[in-house]
């Protein structure tokens, strides 16, 4: 499969039947909408290759309080929108006075994007009971670019990290990560996440990550699985 | 200001450089030189020094100042005090404000804004090193030497 780089206005094709993700249709043409890689199967398709994240509903992501109102979470999505949590959305009854009890300012939380209007107001809801503060483990934060590569075709990526780091690892869709474990397997984790991000574009990713995986990680007697891990396993399945 | 030479173009038709008339001034462009920004480059062009970085998009501070329909953009070119001969005064002047102004809407019309609500995408464009004359040029669509070189 041919792949190449193209900037956004980068001409593409003719026929307007060929235009996919990515790209804009002006004068009955196809053109690139974004700086990244084109490829052509039935359709032709960019994909990004930098750039910020734009939330869209349905999104599970990290996200973490960095200011608490009236009857709100403002939560930063490490985007150029904040997110807002309402307590009503919270998977219990609280009161707003108790807000700060329940996620003070610097919490994270596993959140899923419940809307986003037109004029980028972005609703947050945690009211699916798979969604809950994170206590324990380390967020990595990469760019939202990279998240298709870190999940893999079908999940393959990520499934095979967590196998091999016996790690239980959240990839929010804003390019925050999640992994909880024992202190060396997440150290082998965040290692492995950061060559992902580094050669996302590089072909054979996977054998390669497989490898390094593979090469240096002394298995060591399964012990109890880490708090919260069977929610993650739930949700990434 | 050095004094001005008796020829621009000595008989054998260099000039006083050492560039034929027809060639263009040594241009070297480095990206992402900034590790903080979203895009950063830097330029020379002859002995002319440029840094650029771009930020975004991202959120606008002060509020007051976003568009609820698509992205602002926002442009600071600045001369650094060192970067001519004599010291310039530092900061904005009239020049620098109408450069600014020029090339951010050239810019705007570049840029799919309309995807962007509610954002800012800020560029700043630092002159180190100013060599020739001023010219109003500071943005060129594809500044690249063998594009140019073919223009010609």
């Amino acid at each position: 499969m041919d792949k190449h780089i193209v900037v956004p206005g980068d001409f593409l094709s003719d026929d307007v039947k060929k235009a996919g993700d990515g790209t804009y249709v002006s004068e009955g043409k196809v053109y690139s909408n974004l700086y990244g890689l084109a490829s052509e199967k039935e359709k032709i398709r960019v994909v990004s290759l930098s750039g910020k994240y734009i939330p869209q509903g349905g999104d599970l992501i990290v996200a973490t309080v960095s200011e608490i109102t009236f009857s709100n979470w403002i939560m930063d999505i490490k985007s150029p929108y904040e997110g807002l949590l309402n307590v009503s959305e919270y998977p219990r009854r609280i009161d707003s006075s108790d807000m700060v009890k329940y996620l003070d300012v610097g919490s994270s939380v596993l959140v899923m994007v419940k809307n986003v209007s037109r004029s980028m107001k972005v609703e947050l809801t945690m009211r699916n009971n798979r969604l809950k503060p994170i206590t324990s483990g380390r967020i990595v934060q990469v760019s939202a670019v990279k998240v298709p590569r870190m999940i893999g075709r079908g999940g393959s990526m990520i499934s095979m990290l967590k196998k091999e780091t016996n790690c239980n690892i959240a990839v929010g869709q804003n390019g925050v990560i999640w992994i909880t474990g024992k202190d060396r397997d997440m150290d082998k984790a965040v290692e492995a996440i950061q060559i992902i991000e580094n050669e996302a574009h590089i072909n054979g990713l996977t054998d390669r990550i497989s490898g390094f995986l593979k090469g240096d990680v002394e298995k060591e007697p399964e012990t109890a699985k880490p708090a919260g891990s069977e929610i993650l396993d739930e949700l990434l399945d | 200001m050095a004094d001005k030479p008796e020829k621009f173009i000595d008989e054998n038709g260099i000039r006083s450089d050492g560039r034929r008339a027809n060639e263009i001034r040594d241009v070297k462009i480095e990206v992402g030189v900034l590790s903080r920004a979203d895009g950063s480059c830097y330029l020379e062009f002859g002995k002319n020094k440029v840094m650029a970085a771009v930020y975004g998009p991202r959120e606008v501070h002060p509020r007051h100042q976003q568009k609820s329909n698509r992205a602002i953009v926002r442009y600071k070119y600045n001369m650094a005090s060192f970067s001519v001969e004599d010291r310039k005064r530092p900061g904005p002047d009239r020049r620098s404000i109408e450069v600014s102004k020029v090339s951010r809407e050239a810019l705007e019309d570049q840029i799919f804004t309309e995807y962007f609500p509610k954002s800012a995408i800020d560029v700043f464009v630092e002159v180190l090193r100013q060599m020739q004359v001023q010219g109003r040029r500071p943005l060129m669509r594809h500044p690249l030497p063998w594009q140019m070189q073919e223009s010609r």
